[in-house]
């Protein structure tokens, strides 16, 4: 691993940890200002749902740790290991979240949907233009790489515009069945 | 099979199954899923319920 990459390695861990730091001050001082509710409140279903779908999620990780396992070294060649890993995870939490959301188990009673839509939006169109931004100013970018520039950005943000889709679609099939 | 009898006995009280979902602490859907079939309840909410539309268990979820 050159010197580039590893303090691109390292750059994305801090940030990971900082943005994990972020994340919990703000939790905290909000939860202080009374500003979010303590905790979600699922009712039985919805706690049923929700265990399902972190098997199913489970389930597709171990799917995909194991096509790497099997192609990881031929799928090198084009796509760096990182990025794979990701990309699995992000399988996972996506086929969770999916199927929450198409069995009314996503949200708590006491959320807000609303909020999340437009956090999601926000998100997912940030890290677009992230992504895009930084691919454009990679002079060396090349997806083999081990961590090419803005491919995470563009990952997850396609999983928030899929998981936005899922509500869009859960939406409508509603409709049609009132 | 469908819970005919919750359905009618919600009507009877003239609740919504949203009004129904408010007052027993869960969601619209898990009414909907009750009513349906689709989801059977833990006696925590067949009590909940029944304590709501002033029925017995029997007169609510037993089947014949």
């Amino acid at each position: 691993m050159s010197t580039y990459e590893f303090g691109k390695l390292i750059g994305i861990l801090v940030g990971f940890v900082a943005g994990i730091f972020l994340v919990a001050v703000l939790l905290t001082f909000a939860r202080g200002k009374h500003w979010v509710k303590e905790k979600c409140n699922y009712d039985e279903r919805q706690r049923l749902v929700r265990g399902k779908g972190f098997q199913y999620g489970f389930f597709v990780l171990l799917i995909g740790c194991a096509i790497l396992t099997c192609f990881g070294s031929v799928l090198a060649q084009f796509i760096g290991y990182p990025i794979m890993i990701f990309f699995v995870l992000c399988l996972g939490v996506l086929t969770y979240a999916v199927y929450c959301i198409i069995n009314d188990g996503y949200f708590a009673l006491n959320d807000k949907p609303i909020r999340f839509h437009i956090i999601f939006i926000i998100l997912a169109i940030v890290n677009v233009v992230l992504g895009i931004a930084a691919i454009y100013q990679d002079e060396h970018f090349a997806l083999a790489d081990p961590l090419p520039s803005g491919i995470i950005n563009l990952i997850t943000a396609g999983v928030l515009f899929a998981i936005e889709t899922a509500f869009l679609l859960k939406q409508c099939l509603k409709k049609e069945v009132v | 099979m469908k819970n005919l009898r919750l359905k009618s006995a919600r009507a009877a009280k003239d609740l919504s199954q949203d009004e129904l979902a408010k007052l027993c602490g869960v969601s619209r859907q898990t009414i909907a899923a009750v009513e349906k079939g689709d989801y059977n309840p833990t006696i925590r909410l067949c009590i909940a319920i029944c304590k709501v539309l002033d029925k017995t268990l029997d007169e609510l979820f037993w089947e014949e």
